[in-house]
């Protein structure tokens, strides 16, 4: 999975295009945000017209979907305002309508959106890990549960967590005067919507309402700032951890390298195993022995 | 784990993939131009940065804090200041 360094990019000025490909039917219109060009993977702002439906049916990829604005009826349920979905790849979704219109963000992980009409789960769908819960009611606001830690008022609620990757996705705010003085970079993906409000980077100026960032890793991002706050939806494809500095001009190797010498210093059992020369750099779950084929399998795709 | 169900990609999506992605590579262009664009002001912040960090201090973890000494501060290096790669 790779996509472009997107970052900044705001949204709002950019007009909506209609979805074109199979099985959305009319009245649904998109703005590709980031795209993997060999996959179609994506991740999108959607306008549903008002009245727009689709019959029962599922997509082949996984797919989140967070609505911004507006309501959707899911079968016999209605998702407000701040409702997220994950639908792991296969699982049937009930009739789904938008009768006064919606405007959401959704996220096809391993290809480009598809829908297939159908009232069965493919027999590969794994129901049991479908996550469907409003954002904005049913989780409260933490702060972020890593260390090191982002500063102070900066906020996080957890909507999906994987446990075999340990990336998530998430929702999280600035309270008004917000700073962090540091810069930050990941090992991870990161991508990050603001759904309302202004947040500063020292590389990348202010992002404001729309704006959006899908950044590779080991990319420098901050210092931080918001004067009023902001509250946005983020997602990485594995664990979050901030290697903090206070080096602007660093590259991405640079930082790269030096994550690996932290590694070296904060794992260094672990660091010594798997670079290793004999093999040991295959390692194996004894309780997903086959994630590793998954793996490779899903990407060929 | 299907993360993707195996299937067939149409044609449609095909080329729908190949025309979102060529605007991407525009999209992308822009982006950077904006960034170069930006030089002159993220020197600036970057001054001020290196003021806060050695005055209200450096965010090590959380509310922790640390003033960085002159010396420690980075030096820069002698090659185009990217932000976006
Ligand atoms: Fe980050």
């Amino acid at each position: 999975m790779s996509r472009p360094h997107i970052e900044p990019y705001v949204e709002t000025m950019v007009p909506f295009r209609r979805m074109t490909l199979p099985g959305f039917g009319k009245g649904m219109h998109y703005k590709v945000l980031s795209l993997d060009s060999d996959t179609g993977a994506c991740s999108l702002v959607v306008k549903f017209e008002s009245g727009y439906s689709l019959p029962p049916g599922m997509s082949y990829t996984e797919m989140e979907l967070y609505v911004i604005d507006g309501s959707l009826k899911f079968g016999d349920q209605t998702f407000e305002r701040g409702h997220y979905l994950w639908l792991p790849a296969g699982v049937s979704m009930p009739a789904m309508s938008a009768p006064d219109g919606a405007r959401l963000m959704m996220f096809y992980n391993h290809g480009e959106p598809s829908f297939v009409e159908s009232e069965e789960d493919h027999p590969r769908a794994e129901r049991h890990k479908k996550v469907s819960v409003n954002a904005l009611e049913d989780i409260v606001w933490g702060p972020a549960n890593v260390s090191p830690s982002v500063a102070p008022g900066c906020f996080v609620k957890v909507l999906k967590f994987d446990p075999l990757t340990h990336g998530f996705t998430f929702m999280y705010c600035m309270t008004p005067n917000f700073w962090q003085d540091n810069i930050s970079y990941h090992d991870c993906m990161e991508e990050g919507y603001h759904i309302w409000g202004t947040s500063w980077m020292m590389q990348f100026g202010y992002l404001p309402t729309g704006g959006y960032f899908w950044r590779p890793p080991w990319i420098n991002h901050g210092a931080f700032q918001s004067d009023y706050g902001c509250i946005a939806i983020g997602r990485t494809d594995s664990q979050l951890h901030n290697y903090f500095h206070f080096n602007p001009w660093t590259t991405p190797e640079e930082n790269q390298e030096r994550a690996a010498a932290q590694l070296y210093r904060q794992k260094r059992n672990l660091y010594e195993w798997v670079r290793a020369q004999d093999g040991h750099n295959h390692p194996h779950d004894f309780e997903h022995p086959h994630y590793h084929e998954h793996v490779h399998h899903d990407d060929h795709d | 784990m299907p993360r993707i169900i195996d299937y067939e990609k149409s044609d449609a999506a095909k080329e729908w993939i190949r025309d979102e992605g060529a605007e991407q590579e525009e999209r992308y262009k822009q982006i950077v131009k904006e960034m170069d664009d930006l030089s002159d002001e993220r020197d600036v912040w970057v001054e001020k940065f290196f003021e806060r960090i050695q005055t209200r201090g450096f965010n090590v973890h959380y509310d922790n804090r640390r003033a960085i000494p002159a010396e420690e501060l980075p030096k820069r290096p002698d090659r185009p200041f990217k932000v976006v790669f």
